[in-house]
């Protein structure tokens, strides 16, 4: 809507210019085009369900009418949220421009706002020109001067007869509650309908609850809570009490899905929406009636204008069925000469001869088809093991892949049980400064006087001596995790750093020495953060066991990584132990292939597996006179580079 | 007994545990010299301070145990409180064995080492005592001549006059002289404190 207005307000700006600079004759000088032109105002968005159906009705009426071509042009007035003499002036300008090569022979004007800025634009612009005219308001033809050259239909909407309909068919109401919304039109339209009612409500005693003006929220709040003698009666909600527009049909599927009890509405619009019924407008019959009107008057048979609005026939008391049904209504109460919408005929009466034949055909079919279910129950069976075969193929790929996670979880998990050891040490370790420190500080407030700086020293170092003991357990439960592998970027050298710290005990226990050697620049690699730490981890564990056998001193283990080739990323962990047979490389890989007492022989032979589904590869190396050096090569992943 | 004020030894390779220690056995009253590594502790050692020693059993290097040796081989007999943040049974046999105090498991209370730590600083007079006492029985005797030890090692077994005289292929008289002079020199009151005297620097 907003860029609608810019778009209206730039080239209104344009126009004016243009307007300033040609010469007064000019504009007085009006070409009249061959065939009639008719220029109908309407106060709403031509795309709204209403106005868009009285258009096209009114065109096509205007067509079967009217001898020779016609020209129906539509200019909506938009009168739910612009309005004022600035506008007035402004569209009057604007049409002036717009219409001086193609003036219109007649104006046609639907609702009584529109009406009034259609006269006021007639009088400035084109005062000789017919005018028709549809409107709710049949006082119109009261107005003093009366205007001229006018013909009219009053358009009824009938919130009484609607009231009514809805008290036969809901005896049981007590309060009728009013919707409308907040435009100026559709706030007289409430007082209109409300004055309507009013000697119906006193009639019988009823209670009218009034739900015009109200914000949207608000106003699916109220219809939430509804006492439960209450009908809803609904006319419009073009606009919230803040001017902004809505699409009164949506505005009703909102309104029925929020209402605790039966709405009516006046359009018939929103028929099959939910709403039981009403007196609804047909813009369909709007349309017609009016292009009745116009080529009457436009073919000069209409002289009487001055004879009072005429109500048309366009709205018929409706009901619709499925509404019926869903409220629980009997048919029985719906007054003769109501309209049922909806009331469908079941299957069986609408199509039967359609199934009796449909029935006979396929009778005959069945035996044509019974020749072939034998070959056809052939080429199935082919067909059945073929799936079955594919099925089992995905089934498998689907189990390799899960039994990779399970054991790569049983691996992470025993790796971590050699790990234990060290582990509880490394726990136990700040345990033992937390106690000590808190006992010594008890021991310190107790002292007269309390030792209080010493106090504080002992707190900071328990909070230190915490955090170190919370990071080994973080450490340790990330790899005990365990989950759907995930694809992530990750940077191989924070795996590596991570790795190192959780064995940083382990080495140092083992009188181990650990160079790391990494590349200051490499590629992100993809995949799962758990499993490639696994690897790590088990390279280094592996390469911690060769070592054994090797003096303190001489325990050391190197671990680099490198980008070998572009896209590649490498990890190479080279112990100082006795190095492996070469008859014995191929194997190492091998599941349950160990050289230790403890091992389960599956580190290895998981990593290897890890880093495959990694799209990478992992070989071990003994070059002579060093130890083992293995090497795990990865893709890089193909977008940014980790630090 | 000796009333030199007595120091905690600690040895523990894990700073935060070391200070945390330190700070508790200060503020029970004890004086303590911490180290980060054996070998530190071993560079700065001297035999005669009273007290004892808190040594982590599983550092990089030189183990709790070898410490322990090392110490007796360098003439240290502290009494050795064993810590360790390991379970490790055989280490604790082994420890005990060695003569340590006791062994305490990460994290313990402060009972557990407190009471420890009395309990080795006892031990620690009590040898230190009697090492002492050894001392000063050794310094009398070593003033004793060849022959007066030789009599008096054989008066300790309860022979007669004669019967050293005899075993010594000397007079009786002669052993008289010696024997008035070991008890002299010995400050004894009489045989049987001699008998005594040689008892206990034999045990000593």
């Amino acid at each position: 809507m907003r860029f609608k207005v810019s778009t209206l307000s730039w080239r209104m700006v344009f126009v004016l210019c243009i307007l300033s600079l040609l010469p007064p004759q000019a504009v007085a000088q009006e070409a009249r085009p061959a065939g009639k032109s008719v220029l109908l105002l309407i106060p709403e968005d031509t795309a709204l369900p209403a106005m868009a159906t009285l258009v096209a009705s009114l065109r096509s009426s205007l067509w079967e009418a009217q001898e020779g071509p016609i020209t129906l042009d539509v200019e909506s007035l938009d009168l739910g949220w612009a309005r004022g003499p600035a506008y007035t002036h402004a569209l009057h300008t604007w049409y002036l421009a717009k219409y001086r090569e193609r003036r219109p022979d007649a104006l046609i004007a639907f609702r009584s706002d529109a009406v009034q800025v259609a006269l006021q634009l007639r009088r400035e612009l084109w005062p000789d020109i017919p005018m028709i005219v549809l409107s709710e308001d049949e006082r119109l033809w009261e107005q003093q001067p009366r205007p001229e050259r006018m013909a009219g239909l009053w358009l009824h909407y009938d919130m009484r007869a609607t009231a009514e309909l809805a008290l036969q068919l809901l005896p049981s109401t007590r309060r009728l509650a009013l919707v409308n919304g907040s435009s100026p039109w559709e706030r007289a339209q409430q007082a209109q309908m409300v004055r309507a009612l009013q000697p119906l409500l006193g009639q019988r005693g009823l209670e009218l609850i009034d739900l015009g003006n109200l914000p949207l929220a608000e106003l699916l709040e109220r219809a939430r809570t509804l006492p439960d003698d209450t009908t809803v009666l609904t006319f419009t909600f073009m606009t919230d009490p803040s001017g902004r527009p809505f699409v009164g049909r949506e505005i009703a599927r909102l309104l029925l899905s929020a209402s605790t009890r039966p709405c009516f509405a006046l359009h018939d619009t929103v028929l099959g929406l939910g709403f039981v019924g009403g007196a609804l407008v047909s813009y369909e019959a709007v349309g017609q009636q009016l292009g009745m009107l116009t080529s009457r008057v436009l073919r000069g048979e209409q002289e009487e204008f001055l004879a009072p609005l005429k109500p048309t026939p366009v709205a018929t008391l409706t009901v619709d069925a499925r509404a019926l049904r869903r409220w629980g209504i009997p048919r029985a109460r719906v007054p003769p000469g109501v309209r049922l919408a909806f009331d469908e005929p079941t299957l069986w009466e609408r199509y039967r001869w359609w199934v009796l034949g449909a029935l006979t055909i396929s009778g005959l079919q069945a035996l044509v088809a019974g020749g072939l279910v034998v070959e056809r129950r052939r080429r199935m069976r082919a067909q059945a093991e073929l799936l079955e075969r594919q099925r089992l193929e995905k089934l498998a790929e689907i189990e390799a892949r899960r039994t990779l996670e399970q054991l790569a979880h049983v691996s992470r998990v025993a790796a971590l049980g050699e790990l234990a050891a060290s582990l509880a040490h490394e726990l136990n370790q700040p345990l033992a400064a937390i106690l000590s420190n808190a006992q010594a500080a008890r021991r310190l407030l107790n002292a007269t006087p309390a030792e209080l700086d010493e106090v504080r020293e002992a707190l900071g170092d328990i909070i230190s001596d915490d955090k170190r003991a919370g990071e080994v357990i973080h450490r340790m439960r990330a790899l005990l995790k365990r989950g759907e592998p995930r694809q992530e970027l990750h940077s191989l050298n924070d795996l590596v750093r991570e790795v190192a710290r959780l064995l940083a005990n382990d080495m140092h226990l083992r009188g181990a020495t650990l160079q790391l050697a990494l590349a200051p620049s490499l590629p992100a690699v993809q995949g799962d953060g758990i499993q490639l730490q696994q690897v790590v981890l088990n390279l280094l564990i592996n390469a911690l066991d060769a070592m054994a056998d090797v003096p303190v001193g001489q325990r050391q283990l190197q671990v680099r990584t490198a980008s070998p080739g572009p896209g590649q990323v490498e990890l190479s962990v080279q112990d100082s132990g006795g190095g492996i047979e070469p008859s014995r490389l191929a194997l190492i890989f091998e599941p349950f292939y160990s050289t230790k007492e403890h091992g389960l022989g599956m580190g290895l032979s998981i990593s290897r597996s890890i880093v495959e589904a990694h799209g990478g590869r992992l070989q071990a190396e003994s070059p002579p006179g060093q130890g083992a050096l293995l090497r795990c090569v990865l893709p890089a992943a193909h977008t940014e580079s980790s630090p | 007994m000796t009333h030199a004020p007595a120091t905690i030894f600690l040895v523990d390779d894990d700073e935060s545990v070391l200070r945390g220690l330190g700070r508790l056995l200060r503020a029970a009253g004890h004086a303590t010299k911490p180290f980060a590594s054996p070998s530190e502790f071993l560079a700065q050692l001297s035999g005669d301070t009273p007290g004892c020693a808190v040594l982590d059993l599983r550092m990089p290097g030189l183990n709790g145990l070898e410490l322990q040796q090392a110490m007796e081989s360098k003439d240290c007999h502290l009494p050795v409180i064993f810590i360790s943040g390991h379970g490790d049974v055989p280490a604790s046999v082994r420890a005990m064995k060695a003569g340590a105090v006791d062994f305490l498991l990460k994290p313990f209370d402060e009972q557990q080492l407190l009471g420890a730590i009395s309990e080795a600083l006892r031990k620690d007079a009590v040898a230190r005592a009697g090492r002492a006492e050894a001392a000063t029985l050794h310094a009398r005797h070593a003033v004793l001549t060849p022959r007066e030890r030789e009599v008096c090692a054989l008066v300790a077994q309860g022979l007669t006059n004669k019967e050293v005289a005899q075993r010594l292929g000397t007079t009786e008289k002669t052993i008289k002289v010696h024997r008035a002079r070991v008890i002299q020199k010995l400050d004894v009151d009489s045989v049987a404190e001699l008998v005594r005297f040689v008892d206990r620097l034999g045990q000593g």
